[in-house]
């Protein structure tokens, strides 16, 4: 039993920080643009799949998970001149429709290219044997390079935005646009630099859980509703309530399902997130008023 | 919105036209537009929280399911009494009630955030009713063979609830549904819940507490949701858990984007649209790629039709 919830907890933070990691791009993107990138599980999908391709084709996963994000990151900026520029100055949630559009079609895209069945990548490396507090357990050590992987990712986020000229402009613009954009701060070019970013951070992420869920064409719609949640949650703009709320969801998650039947620990899931929501109405560090 | 002389006469011949469409005698393409009119309905509601109070929900599919499931509970599994009337009552008042505690609980937050309960609700709504810990909602499977029994007035026989009698219920309850959602967004009532969409903080300045006016429209909009979702149940004399996924909501907020938030009768347009370019691209194009035709129209009215279809400068033009 302290077995099983000790790989729970593993289980819950390696598939928080995945979430974390695509859902930081879908609160900057909003923060900043007003735009709710509901495309945005199309790259996830599509870091996933050109894994796969390059996978099959090469034969090297690692070279697949370094070739996805730079791909998605190309195609972020074909979305951005092609969708969200020219829908700049609407309502936000016109490009929202419009988002729902592409979306529809990259899943229908893949479908067509690979088929609708599932294409599950093997695990690389083995299963590890350790032991916490007395508790002998083996785990896979992937899981581990995945935590790795996403807090490197997730800490080069935060240096970039703590600490490079155009991520603090883009934090103050996220702050008050219209100051910032007074200031001089080009909020557009801004805009399609941190999309390009945090698309190729999504590819990523699309690609580290291969081994884990495998890659189907459904993978970024399924998820989108809760990335969603994790990033108005987290609070627009911030890459640490994203991995808080990321975090928090995926063990509630994994820890009750122990106890509880899935649809169960789904429900709980998301009462936690509607307290969270009651509590702090600007999500867990909310720092922006956008879109309110 | 006022409408103009010209337009209520192609209103007009669209209504008569609509009357008529059944001696044609094709079952689908009545079924079609049946369930045209359902998601008029819906998309009415949707306009009047969205369009007219500037409320955004991403869980609208509560309101459209949970009664649905209401309908389904008094026909099949708890009341087993299938009398129409009692029924559309059920779904009504559920929609009601559910549109006022989800206000009631959303409308402490505002804009995405408040967006975002809704959702939330959904989610925890067609989780419960594909757990169904009571018994009543017979899980993922659904309830089946919910159908009304047919109404007797004096001596004649009305079956108003399948097929060509179902059409006509639904043709004279969106009209219905039309004629008092304009009456109420043109009401001293309507007056406040358009000043919430422009500016909440006036309105407070002026004297008004905006959240029970806020709870008020996502009442009545659950109401009228309701009164879809029981349609709905009519249509398809069965209740299923993705009625109340949350995708029916996204739909329904894309209708009413698309047909221009706001005006009513774009969001039924736009209902109408959807359907049909759904079913027709779904039957020409296999394996599924009719997904092409409704994203590529998703993004091109976007694009090329600023304010969604009924706010061109063609139509003001035409119909000035």
């Amino acid at each position: 039993m302290t077995s099983l919830i000790i790989t729970q907890i593993l289980n819950g933070v390696t598939i928080g920080l995945i979430f974390a990691l695509v859902a930081i791009g879908l609160t900057i993107v909003m923060g900043l643009m007003e735009v709710v990138n509901f495309a945005h599980g199309s790259f996830y999908m599509f870091g996933g799949y050109i894994t796969f391709f390059v996978f099959s084709a090469v034969g090297s996963f690692w070279l697949g998970l370094v070739v996805a994000p730079v791909v998605c990151a190309v195609l972020g900026l074909g979305l951005y001149y092609a969708i969200i520029r020219p829908l700049r100055k609407r309502h936000p949630l016109e490009p929202l429709v419009a988002l729902v559009g592409v979306a529809m079609i990259c899943r229908q895209l893949i479908r067509n290219i690979w088929g609708a069945d599932p294409k599950l990548l093997p695990i690389p490396f083995g299963r590890v044997q350790f032991s916490v507090a007395g508790v002998e357990l083996t785990y896979p050590i992937y899981f581990f390079v995945v935590m790795g992987v996403a807090v490197a990712a997730l800490l080069g986020l935060y240096i970039l935005f703590r600490k490079s000229d155009v991520g603090i402009r883009c934090l103050a613009a996220i702050q008050d646009r219209d100051t910032a954009m007074s200031m001089g701060v080009n909020v557009d070019r801004i805009g399609s630099l941190m999309l390009v970013i945090v698309m190729g951070v999504a590819g990523l992420a699309g690609g580290l859980v291969g081994p884990i869920f495998s890659v189907y064409p459904t993978m970024g719609l399924e998820l989108i509703g809760l990335l969603f949640v994790i990033a108005i949650v987290g609070g627009l703009g911030s890459i640490g309530g994203a991995v808080i709320a990321g975090v928090t969801i995926a063990m509630t998650k994994s820890i009750s399902s122990i106890f509880v039947s899935g649809n169960v620990s789904d429900i709980l899931a998301y009462c936690v997130l509607l307290v969270i929501l009651l509590i702090r109405p600007r999500g867990i560090m909310g720092l922006a008023t956008v879109m309110e | 919105m006022s409408l103009s002389p010209r337009f209520r006469l192609l209103l007009g011949a669209v209504i008569l036209a609509m009357i008529l469409l059944p001696w044609l005698g094709q079952p689908y393409l009545v079924y079609l537009l049946t369930l045209s009119m359902i998601f008029g309905i819906f998309a009415l509601a949707y306009d009047l929280l969205y369009g007219f109070t500037g409320l955004v929900s991403f869980g609208h599919s509560v309101f459209y399911g949970m009664p649905a499931y209401a309908v389904g509970m008094v026909a099949v599994t708890v009341f087993k009494y299938p009398n129409p009337v009692v029924m559309i009552a059920a779904a009504m008042f559920s929609g009601l009630l559910l549109g006022c505690l989800i206000g009631f609980v959303c409308t402490f937050a505002r804009g995405i955030y408040m967006a975002l309960i809704t959702f939330a609700f959904a989610q925890i709504c067609e989780l419960l009713v594909m757990h169904d810990p009571w018994g009543i909602t017979q899980g993922e499977n659904g309830i089946m063979g919910v159908r009304a029994a047919p109404i007797t007035l004096g001596g004649l026989k009305l079956d108003l609830f399948a097929g060509v009698g179902l059409y006509y219920l639904v043709l004279g309850l969106i009209i219905v549904s039309y004629l008092v959602i304009r009456l109420l967004v043109n009401s001293p009532l309507g007056d406040v819940l358009k000043g919430i969409k422009q500016n909440e903080h006036r309105l407070l300045s002026l004297g008004y507490n905006p959240r029970p006016y806020k709870v008020a429209a996502f009442g009545l909009s659950g109401m009228f949701a309701g009164l879809a979702g029981a349609m709905a149940v009519f249509l398809n004399n069965s209740v299923v858990p993705s009625l109340v996924d949350w995708s029916v909501g996204a739909e329904i907020l894309l209708i009413t984007i698309m047909g221009g938030a706001g005006t009513l009768i774009g969001p039924v347009a736009a209902a109408f649209l959807i359907i049909f370019a759904e079913s027709y691209a779904s039957a020409y194009l296999g394996g599924g790629n009719w997904v092409y035709v409704m994203g590529g129209l998703y993004i091109a009215v976007v694009m090329f039709l600023p304010g969604g279809i009924f706010r061109t400068k063609y139509l003001k033009k035409a119909f000035a």
